[in-house]
């Protein structure tokens, strides 16, 4: 199996990188560096550690590589680990204060994934976001880069956060929400 | 345009001089087993907790305390196992965190999840509390041969003076007046006699000599006012 054909699923490269093949890694880490690196800088907006941060997710990809269930995808399971370093950065860097009681995940919400107004805005809402994202707080903004810039399914981005389906649904309306008001505020530049 | 930063490179050169190993799958397992260990011990722990309090309370008399009006009901919050029960609900909660771990955890919203694990100890505890075992503990625990959760068993049958609450033998009846008197070996502040001045009402009938009671009321110089009396 050469690793570096396109048609060779992460899956499929996962279970190499468990057996041996460090090539296999590379591959892994070629296809990913540049989202986590994009997923790191909007979600910290601080440039200095991103990379440290990304290469330490990779190290702990690597060292738990074992641990990955091939019958799942991949990609929520890197962005997991990815997800669990950067709020750690966060609250390393004490910038923004992470939560420790989520008041979303406490409560049973109702799911709307396959709301066609929210399809059809979806391109709208894009342009927003990258114009908006800064002025989001961290619980939305992540929520926002991974519906909208990283074009995660609503049950990937609940594995990711490890939050029922319903929050996600709950929390990405209110991103939304307050994304749209953060806007409306911003004023017009020339 | 500036070039991607070669995280690969550092990562594989970290993997090469071995600095970076991967984990066997025997890591993974047993932290599994561990963590499904953990929460059965939680869960079978709380379960007897639960079990524990409600044992406690219709084994110590304390639910008549419910049926003696305002004053009584007022006592029964005061002498209620809350130690146990909070003691109950830390293992909830740990449970819950346990739980989060797992696909299907984290899948339930918390609240749901916690209603689901206390509904599991409150069955699992009504189901132990009709078994002998609590009741087997307390006779331990009387021979002082229960360890650590001995003195939780001790205070079952303690009567409580200094909240009103008495327990003990009719040893005679006068009149609207009854002694009691409670020895459980151990000449300790709840061995006692009491005069009992029996509530308004009472049936006196309901109550004869070698009648263990349970008494409420406000003690003064041995004689007990009581507000309800309930024979055991």
């Amino acid at each position: 199996m050469d690793p570096h054909h396109p048609e060779i699923t992460d899956e499929a490269l996962a279970v190499s990188a468990q057996g041996n093949s460090d090539e296999a890694f590379g591959v892994l880490i070629e296809r990913y560096q540049g989202r986590l690196l994009r997923y790191g800088k909007r979600f910290l907006s601080d440039n200095d550690h991103i990379e440290d941060v990304v290469q330490g997710v990779f190290i702990q990809t690597y060292q738990n590589i074992r641990s990955f269930d091939a019958t799942r995808r991949f990609s929520p399971w890197i962005y997991r680990i990815a997800h669990n370093a950067f709020v750690n950065e966060l609250r390393r860097q004490h910038r923004e204060p992470v939560s420790f009681v989520d008041f979303d995940v406490l409560a049973a919400h109702p799911s709307h994934e396959h709301d066609l107004a929210e399809e059809t805005d979806k391109k709208a809402m894009r342009a927003l976001v990258e114009a908006g994202l800064e002025m989001l707080p961290a619980i939305y903004k992540e929520i926002i880069i991974l519906y909208y810039i990283e074009e995660l399914s609503y049950q990937e981005i609940a594995d990711i956060l490890r939050v029922p389906l319903g929050t996600v649904s709950v929390r990405l309306r209110r991103g939304r929400e307050a994304l749209k008001k953060a806007m409306e505020k911003k004023p017009i530049l020339p | 345009m500036p070039q991607e930063p070669d995280i690969k490179t550092k990562v594989l050169e970290k993997i090469g001089r071995g600095e970076v190993r991967r984990r066997p799958r025997a890591y993974f397992i047993a932290q599994v087993v561990m963590v499904i260990a953990l929460l059965a011990v939680a869960l079978a722990l709380s379960v007897f907790v639960l079990s524990f309090v409600i044992f406690s309370v219709h084994e110590s008399g304390e639910l008549f305390l419910l049926g003696f009006g305002q004053q009584g009901i007022a006592t029964f919050f005061v002498l209620f196992p809350w130690v146990a029960l909070a003691f109950d609900i830390v293992l909830f909660v740990a449970i819950e965190w346990l739980i989060r771990r797992f696909k299907f955890g984290y899948r339930i919203p918390i609240i749901r999840a916690l209603f689901g694990i206390l509904l599991f100890a409150l069955v699992g505890g009504i189901i132990i509390d009709l078994t002998p075992l609590h009741g087997a503990l307390l006779d331990k625990a009387d021979q002082n041969e229960l360890p650590i959760v001995g003195e939780w068993y001790e205070g079952i049958n303690e009567s409580h003076a200094g909240q009103g609450v008495f327990r003990g033998t009719v040893t005679s009846i006068q009149g609207d007046d009854f002694a009691i008197s409670h020895d459980d070996g151990d000449n300790d502040a709840d061995d006692g006699t009491w005069t009992i001045v029996a509530p308004l009402g009472f049936d006196m009938a309901s109550i004869a000599v070698g009648d263990d009671v349970y008494v409420a009321g406000s003690v003064a110089q041995g004689t007990v006012q009581s507000y309800g009396v309930q024979r055991l």
